[in-house]
């Protein structure tokens, strides 16, 4: 139960690697882009860090096959409430004007 | 002779540790202690799947109302102290690094590399929630508070927003206070559960036979540190900076 | 049966009662309040959930009274509207989602894997100080003032304009959302980790895949709600304004939150209900369950697509046309599932040996009912039919087929099937089929008129109504007399049989399943030793073989 399978070196390089992409997404907000672009790769670096996060530090990586399931569950069910819900935000403009609408 | 004894050889300890502890720590309802920490660390991860959706609520709320005003939106997040934002990421993330190496050294029975871990995780979630106060302060001097200290007249002239744009600001400004408010009350409760840990740590209770209050803890602190990953861009970045 | 006299030597002795139980494992009241064992945990749930049900079954006595003439007046129109929030809040939180779950599973579970307790027994009973807290709350706010926004708490209705205790309310909720939290995890974390050996999932009861589907939905679902409730509060409180139109706020962002946990949470209160079906009708029928495997798994089809339906019931309140057509369609498969379930205990019953004791009573009930109560769930999940319906009596009835006709009925037969493992005793037969039978006259007599008020045309939570509808309305208030008369029964007559019943043995059903392998009640561990589990669930062929010549 108790050896440890991975190295000090590999969490001090997960730990560079996250705080380059702090550096990076914080250095893409002065990108003069649309703002809808600032959504999508800030949450595209955030999903990345967040995967290292993860995998590294909370040992998913060498975690039984329970807790992965625990893990994909819960981002599946989150998906499903933003889905879903922003789904109807997306499409309430999507009919056409018609009377009683 | 004390369990801590250096008289012991590492074998004659882990063995008198193992029994200690199991007449001790070990709980009636389990067979034994490997399983009493699988149980515990599972417990710890279905706690955190529901954090995910407590969090994940006001995300969608954040994400739908967005959506529908983009510009209001998008020129509240840029007024936001990205510089104190961005540090107090590196700071949780530098924190998540000397938390997962406490769970490292106590694997490896080494206490007091584990004490210093411990602690360094601590006083970095107290920086972070130093730096936080530091922006909330910053925040009540820019007048960033809705329903509080709030100047609808700035965004109309300054920034160029039309009057019925000012409240979806305010709206704006609501979510942040209310996700940064609740994200720091988790951290606070983290500290406070990594600083048990140390003193348990001190008092000599955790050994690679038994450690799970650590590996749990663990696992609470570096969720919080998922959740402000996810803060970070959805808050201070909607918009595009300019450097000042 | 011979009629001659027999001889007292050929007479069985009677029951002595087990030396030590987890009844008399330590005495006083603070070995009850500090109390780790699942199994005392489990009645102090079952006491605090019969009060609260019985405090908001006079709610609604008060509601149908008012309802027995159609121009009301018996209270004041708020009062009303008072009355009904709490029927719904105390009825929906504090009753029908917490109650198999944590009397019934709590008790049951550890038994029926083997196990000496739940994974985390300290968690157990923070759970229960959690909802006793919650409750306590509550009622409080409903007592001292009242609520009037209905148990779905709309806004900007509850977020700026009603003048009553909405906050208190809704923390009181929040607080009983965390203890089904950590009852959820507990369950989940022990059925996972604490199983006998040889207790493969595939062996596991019916009733333990259910709990688990339930744990599963409480807890993706409940931190949903508890955000959706405290944005409210603080919208109240600090007159923010998150879901205030004023603002930019959508009062449809709280629906989507609200309806998120809401939906999922009749399918935690049928859930468990099922569950229990599927170990009473195979008792009783003396077969083992048809198609176990279809049955456990559509456990699973019912939490997961519960998920995906919630928009139903916001199909008029203003969300996308695109959004209520795709949230239809989810909601008609919603019910497959549900009819897998229907089916094979239907088909258990065919050439089963059936005896018509007081828990197979209430199951056939439930079957009924529960089938006539989701088949009028595809009409509210049409969209045509929902423009005309949506907000009417006939939603009313349709849940309360469910709810009431369904898992009341499935409750019942639990408490019916496991009250000689808690408590020892045997009640009355003759009045627990009495009381069967009442509650399903009465059930009847209160819910059917309320489709037909619905599709004629009365909205709900109206206080007053038009003339055409009086004799419905009386209808259906005197079944509520009888089934209130129904409901009480049961509380005599347990609370009887603590003294007077006859001592029950370890298994007087003759039923398969580990709790039956101990005696009623259990010793506090449980089990002498862990049981090691050979063979599968629901064996009752083999007997009947055995029986056969």
């Amino acid at each position: 139960m108790a050896e440890p399978l991975i190295r000090v070196q590999t969490y001090v390089v997960v730990c560079v690697l996250l705080v380059l992409l702090t550096v990076l997404t914080v250095g893409l907000s002065f990108w003069h882009v649309p703002p809808v672009w600032h959504i999508v790769l800030g949450l595209c670096i955030a999903v990345c860090k967040a995967s290292l996060v993860v995998l590294f530090f909370m040992h998913a990586l060498i975690s039984t096959r329970l807790t992965w399931i625990v893990i994909l569950v819960s981002c599946f069910w989150l998906g499903i409430l933003l889905v879903l819900t922003l789904g109807d935000y997306f499409s309430r403009g999507m009919v056409p004007a018609a009377p009683g609408h | 002779m004390s369990p801590e004894s250096a008289i012991l050889t590492p074998e004659e300890r882990a063995v008198l540790d193992q029994s200690v502890l199991v007449r001790h720590r070990l709980e009636e309802q389990f067979r034994d202690l490997d399983q009493q920490h699988e149980a515990a660390s599972l417990g710890m991860w279905i706690f955190l799947a529901t954090e995910v959706m407590f969090f994940g609520s006001l995300f969608l709320g954040l994400g739908a109302y967005r959506y529908l005003y983009e510009e209001a939106f998008e020129k509240a997040s840029i007024k936001l102290n990205w510089i104190i934002g961005g540090t107090n990421t590196v700071v949780l993330l530098v924190s998540s690094l000397f938390m997962v190496l406490a769970v490292h050294y106590v694997k490896l029975a080494r206490r007091k590399e584990l004490l210093v871990c411990l602690g360094l995780t601590a006083l970095l979630g107290l920086l972070f929630l130093a730096l936080k106060g530091l922006e909330y302060y910053l925040d009540y001097r820019d007048n960033l508070i809705p329903g509080w200290r709030f100047d609808p007249e700035e965004w109309i002239e300054k920034e160029g927003l039309r009057a019925e744009q000012v409240p979806q600001v305010e709206l704006f400004l609501m979510f942040y206070w209310i996700m940064t408010g609740l994200h720091g009350l988790h951290v606070t409760l983290g500290i406070a559960a990594v600083l048990t840990m140390l003193i348990l740590a001190w008092r000599g209770h955790f050994s690679p036979a038994y450690y799970s209050p650590v590996d749990v803890t663990a696992l609470y602190w570096h969720f919080v540190d998922t959740v402000w990953i996810f803060l970070l861009p959805m808050l201070y970045l909607l918009g595009s900076h300019t450097f000042p | 049966m011979s009629t001659a006299t027999l001889e007292p030597s050929s007479l069985p002795l009677p029951l002595e009662e087990p030396k030590e139980t987890y009844l008399n494992a330590s005495r006083g009241v603070m070995s009850w309040l500090l109390t780790k064992d699942h199994k005392r945990i489990a009645l102090l749930y079952l006491i605090t959930v019969t009060v609260m049900f019985f405090i908001g079954g006079v709610a609604i006595t008060i509601v149908r009274l008012n309802l027995m003439t159609p121009r009301g007046g018996l209270v004041e129109p708020d009062t009303y509207n008072k009355l009904f929030t709490a029927h719904g809040v105390i009825m929906v939180f504090f009753f029908l989602v917490p109650v198999v779950p944590t009397v019934l599973g709590n008790f049951c579970l550890p038994l029926m894997i083997g196990a000496k307790d739940l994974a985390f027994p300290r968690i157990n009973l923070a759970s229960w100080y959690l909802f006793v807290l919650g409750a306590a709350w509550t009622l409080f706010a409903v007592l001292a003032g009242g609520v009037d926004t209905g148990w779905t708490f709309y806004t900007p209705y509850s977020s700026k304009s009603s003048h009553y205790n909405v906050i208190p309310t809704m923390i009181g909720v929040v607080i009983s959302g965390f203890s089904s939290i950590f009852t959820g995890l507990n369950f989940i974390v022990t059925t996972h980790k604490l199983r006998a050996p040889g207790l493969y999932w595939w062996r596991l009861p019916l009733f333990v895949w259910t709990i688990y589907a339930t744990s599963f939905i409480f807890l993706l679902a409940v931190p949903v709600l508890a955000m959706a409730l405290i944005l409210v509060i603080l919208e109240r409180w600090l007159h923010i304004g998150v879901f205030d139109p004023a603002y930019g706020g959508d009062p449809l962002l709280f629906q989507h939150l609200f309806w998120f946990y809401s939906h999922p949470a009749v399918y935690i209160m049928i859930l468990p209900g099922m569950g229990i079906i599927s170990e009473v009708i195979p008792c009783f029928a003396r077969k083992p369950l048809f198609g176990y495997t279809a049955v456990a798994l559509s456990s699973f089809g019912i939490a997961t697509l519960s998920f995906i339906v919630w928009a139903h019931h916001m199909f008029v309140a203003g969300i996308s046309i695109y959004a209520a057509m795709i949230f239809s369609i989810l909601s008609y498969m919603v019910a497959v599932p549900s009819a897998i379930k229907v089916f094979n205990w239907t088909a258990t019953l065919y050439k089963g040996c059936i005896s018509f004791e007081a828990p197979m009573l209430f199951s056939l009930g439930f079957v009924a009912l529960f089938t006539a109560g989701g088949l009028t769930g595809l009409f509210l999940a049409s969209l045509g039919m929902d423009m005309h319906v949506h907000d009417t009596y006939f939603v009313i009835a349709h849940f309360h087929f469910i709810m009431v006709g369904g898992m009341v009925m499935g409750y019942m037969a639990g408490l019916h099937y496991w009250w000689p493992k808690i408590s020892g005793r045997m009640y009355s037969d003759w009045w627990s089929k009495m009381a069967a039978l009442i509650i399903f006259v009465g059930f009847f007599l209160t819910f059917l008129p309320q489709f037909l008020l619905g599709y004629a045309g009365m909205p709900r939570r109206y206080h007053r109504y038009p003339e055409e509808y009086h004799v419905w309305n009386v209808m259906s208030s005197a079944g509520a007399s009888i089934l209130a008369v129904g409901y009480a029964l049961p509380l005599f007559y347990f609370l009887y049989s603590l003294k007077y019943g006859p001592r029950a043995e370890p298994n007087p059903w003759h039923a398969t399943g580990l709790e039956w392998q101990t005696s009623s009640p259990p010793p506090k561990d449980n089990f002498a030793e862990t049981p090691v589990v050979v063979r599968g669930p629901y064996e009752y062929e083999a007997e009947k073989a055995q029986n056969e010549p």
